[in-house]
């Protein structure tokens, strides 16, 4: 997934390009550059919510174990 | 809008929610040549002012008996060692009712039932993007804000205000799919769908866990998606009429020209029906899963029960819809209008959301987990 | 990439090449689909070849270890997310050979008659081939139930818009509010489960264990899905109206595979992980299945469209499966599975036959056709064949079904064996009517005018289908044999 995440980021960038093309009753491929642009948009976005992922895993983590310490005197 | 979420205080929230309420009154009556748009102003501000008038009611009762108007203090006293002070006092029966006060403000303004009687007629009247935009700010924020309210102040109450807000979510799970049944313009339809959609919403919140505080964030967030896609898709839909173009879907059978015109829009419109009536495998599903889910883990299982058949009895009218599009003809003469770039854009992001959420929902699983938890801490 | 994923998407890559070609080329795009079917059948078989019978664990077992299954964990509950698990036993092989084995054929129905929005209706096949195969190979609950229900928009969208008449739009309406209905119940018992047990992986509930009246409520609400869809009486109403107004090849579909969902289920989910509910309700079953077989038998009578005849009959063999799996034997439980196969076979055929008449002349009321046998002899020849493999004639397949069902079944009540016996002899009764009605007695001229016998493309739709018939009714050896491990195992692993 680390690795693919901007592969699938661009191949959902290119398929939202075809797609506005398409319901606007376009022929597929018009404005090819803005294919390769959606496309670059779709790579970062799918790497910017892989990071953010792991980012708020780890906050996570963290509340969690605060919780568990600030919970452990009510455990004994 | 913003104002309202980050409110830590009575004071603030009460202001920010009038100064946000008074925005839409306004926009409400945006459109000063038709009588419709005018109408649903006035109504939206005279019960819009009530309703703002009982949250103020159940504020000062509030501050009347506890003497502050911070959250995190009415957090000290509800909870802390001051419980026996209230309780000698009449102090207690009196924060109930100053509660249950600020209940029905809250109601009010999200369209939950036996509040919601404003919530068609305003939201028919108002231009379209206008309803889009109350379909989905004022629910978020003030869930936003009545999250932290009931979940970190008022929690130890939690025995009166889970019994109204289930009571509340029964009958709006209920009513949203009963009268929707019998409509026939889409802004309508469209209302009590969402007043149904709160039924849920109230559901997770009344479960009072932290998964039901996640399941309602997951679901508010794919309602949010899905009614930017429905909206974008209506407004979308534009026909050529006496050389100009005109935004013409007013009854749902004027959705009758959609698949012969336009076949993609109409396929998206079926993905997004479909998700709201909650049909694996799109988001709409994991939503309603999880919040089921949520519900029977805290015991609540009549709710479980009724939200189930209530998505049943909407399947119906969302696949009406679906029916009406591809296998009727049109009544009048089809011509279609190119759809301006911006809808196409924000429609291809929220289909592939509600398509692909399914397969990847684990962001969005963290990200409201966390928030229940900061909200609850 | 292993073998189920390539059974799995290799439709789904038919679904991509068929997105760019454009509307116009009809041809091509059945091309396509007929291959992308045709291979996913060859590969399928490559299942059966490699199946390893001694054993009654998962074979071909895969995770898709590139999702992101991971969820959170509050306290004690964590929210695994979907655990994409596949796997296949003796008991879904044959229904994933099955479900590719009747897509292409479908595919091949609609070669002229599907006129209109071909390359959706391709498409709308290819992607319930790839549903279907993956309802019976996951090894997940909440998986299964997703993909139990993604089947109900295809076929919704191929009642509505392919199918023949106006009542469509009610048939379409029927079939999916029932199911829905039934379904949103086991949604709530597998939700429940989950809270309960922490996962809904098969393999580790098959170990766990209920209390007694928590497994009757869960099996209730299981059986409220599976019984809609099996069907039983009360709530079969849909499946005659979904099978009339239905194109060809989705009463195809529908007869040959949806109708398997129902009792795979029950074999898969009801009986093992609720052992003690499954013995409580073996009453109940007995009695609705009876009340089935007898009373649509009796239905059948006094039919007169062709196509509610076979879909009353359907429901008939249904029940008989169901009787058989209820039996709790090691004879009942493999009787009705391959009562299952055969029915998927018979079925379908038979609606292929009346598709074929359809084609002529448009019109499914038995008055107008009379004396086919004298100017459609090849027809005439698999139409009788068809009808007495319906009949379950000694050397078809579903003999070796039923005959084992009714082994199976008299050991537990002999009682219910005679009363299921006499369902064989109303199914002879109404077979054996049809067939008469329609193959022989004197022409209608004033009625029917085209004469000309089933073409090359039906007769290779239909060969396959006999064959498979005479194979497993003579010689139904391999299929028992890959059976047998996976049923004694869910029998043993229960009792």
């Amino acid at each position: 997934m680390p690795a693919s995440a901007p592969l699938f980021g661009a191949v959902l960038g290119v398929g939202v390009q075809l797609y506005v093309n398409a319901v606007r009753k376009l022929p597929l491929m018009r404005d090819p550059w803005l294919h390769v642009l959606w496309a670059g948009a779709g790579a970062s976005f799918g790497t910017w919510l892989v990071s953010f992922e792991e980012r708020t895993e780890k906050d996570l983590a963290e509340l969690l174990r605060k919780r568990e310490e600030a919970n452990k005197h009510l455990q004994q | 809008m913003l104002f309202l979420v980050s409110s830590a205080d009575f004071i603030s929230l009460y202001l920010a929610l009038e100064a946000q309420s008074l925005c839409f009154y306004v926009l409400a009556a945006l459109k000063r040549n038709s009588e419709f748009s005018t109408e649903a102003g006035l109504k939206y501000f005279l019960l819009g002012a009530f309703s703002s008038g009982l949250l103020l009611f159940g504020c000062s009762l509030i501050y009347g008996f506890t003497g502050v108007t911070n959250f995190s203090e009415l957090a000290r006293i509800f909870t802390g060692g001051t419980q026996e002070f209230l309780v000698s006092t009449t102090a207690l029966p009196a924060c109930e009712l100053g509660m249950v006060f600020l209940l029905v403000g809250f109601l009010f303004k999200i369209t939950a039932v036996p509040f919601h009687m404003w919530s068609p007629d305003v939201y028919e009247g108002a231009p379209t993007p206008v309803t889009a935009f109350f379909l989905i700010v004022p629910k978020a924020a003030l869930f936003g804000v009545f999250l932290r309210i009931f979940g970190e102040s008022f929690y130890d109450f939690i025995l009166p205000w889970q019994k109204i807000l289930l009571v509340s979510s029964l009958a709006s799970m209920i009513l949203g799919s009963i009268a929707a049944l019998s409509q026939t313009r889409i802004k309508r339809l469209l209302a009590y769908s969402s007043i149904g959609h709160v039924g849920y919403l109230l559901a997770g919140f009344a479960c009072g866990t932290i998964e039901g505080i996640q399941a309602l964030l997951i679901y508010l967030v794919v309602y949010i998606f899905m009614n930017i896609t429905m909206f974008a898709i209506i407004l979308s839909a534009l026909r050529r009429e006496h050389l100009q173009v005109v935004p013409r879907l007013k009854y749902i059978t004027d959705l009758a020209f959609l698949a012969k015109t336009n076949p993609v829009l109409a396929l998206t419109f079926t993905v997004t029906l479909f998700s709201m009536a909650g049909i694996p495998p799109l988001a709409g599903f994991y939503s309603k899963a999880y919040l089921f889910f949520a519900a029977l883990s805290s015991n609540l299982y009549l709710v479980a029960v009724i939200g189930v058949l209530c998505s049943v009895l909407s399947c119906f009218y969302y696949i009406r819809l679906v029916k009406i599009m591809y296998f009727e003809a049109p009544k009048n003469w089809c011509s279609f209008s190119r759809i301006p770039v911006e809808n196409a854009i924000t429609l291809a992001i929220t289909l592939f959301f509600i398509l692909f959420f399914m397969f990847y929902p684990t962001p969005l699983h963290l990200i409201t987990h966390k928030i229940a938890l900061t909200l609850c801490l | 990439m292993s073998l189920i994923s390539t059974i799995l998407f290799f439709p789904l890559f038919g679904v991509l090449i068929l997105l760019f070609v454009p509307n116009w080329k009809t041809q091509l795009i059945r091309r396509i689909a007929l291959n992308t079917s045709l291979l996913t059948f060859l590969i399928s078989l490559l299942l059966w070849i490699e199946f390893d019978n001694s054993t009654a664990r998962f074979q071909f077992f895969e995770t898709f270890s590139g999702l992101p299954s991971n969820g959170t964990s509050i306290g004690g509950f964590s929210f695994s997310g979907f655990n994409f698990l596949f796997g296949i036993d003796g008991i879904s092989l044959f229904f994933i050979i099955l479900t590719t084995f009747l897509i292409p054929i479908c595919i091949l129905v609609s070669w002229t008659s599907i006129q209109t929005y071909v390359k959706e209706y391709c498409i709308a096949f290819l992607v319930l081939e790839s549903l279907l195969i993956a309802v019976f190979s996951v090894l997940d609950l909440l998986l299964f139930y997703v993909f139990f229900e993604s089947v109900l928009i295809p076929m919704f969208i191929i009642i509505g818009v392919w199918g023949s008449r106006e009542r469509k739009i009610r048939a379409a309406y029927q079939f999916f509010l029932y199911t829905l209905l039934g379904s949103v119940f086991m949604l709530l018992a597998i939700l429940l489960i989950y809270f309960q047990t922490g996962t809904t992986d098969l393999e580790i509930l098959y170990c766990s264990n209920w209390s007694e009246t928590r497994q009757i409520f869960l099996w209730l609400a299981f059986f409220a899905s599976f019984a809609v869809k099996v069907p039983m009486v009360p709530v079969h109403i849909w499946l005659p109206e979904a099978h009339v107004e239905a194109p060809t090849a989705g009463s195809v579909i529908l007869a040959g595979i949806l109708l398997k969902l129902g009792t795979y289920g029950f074999l898969r989910f009801s009986i093992p992980l609720f052992p003690f509910a499954t013995f409580y309700f073996t009453p109940l079953i007995y009695t609705l299945s009876i009340l089935a077989i007898v009373y649509t038998s009796l239905t059948t009578l006094r039919q007169i469209d062709l196509k509610k005849i076979i879909a009353y009959s359907s429901v008939a063999h249904m029940n008989f499966v169901t009787l058989g799996l209820f039996s709790l034997n090691t004879q009942g439980i493999e009787g009705s599975i391959l009562l299952m196969v055969s029915h998927g076979l018979v079925s379908p055929a038979l609606f292929l036959c009346i598709g074929i008449l359809y084609d002529r002349h448009k019109t499914r009321l038995l008055r107008y056709y009379a004396g086919c046998g004298r100017t459609m002899p090849l027809f005439a020849l698999l139409f009788v064949f068809f009808t007495m493999a319906n009949i379950s004639l000694p050397g078809t397949s579903s003999f070796i079904g039923e005959f084992l069902v009714f082994v199976g079944t008299y050991q537990n009540n002999s009682f219910i064996a005679m009363l299921a016996a006499t369902g064989m002899v109303l199914g002879a009764a109404y077979g054996l009517w049809l067939c008469n009605r329609l193959v022989y007695g004197v022409i209608k001229p004033h009625f029917i005018n085209e004469w000309c016998d089933i073409t090359r493309r039906e007769f290779w739709m239909l060969l396959p289908f006999v064959i498979s018939i005479l194979w497993i009714g003579i010689y139904p050896e391999p299929f028992l044999d890959a059976l047998h491990c996976s049923v004694s195992n869910l029998i043993s692993h229960g009792m």
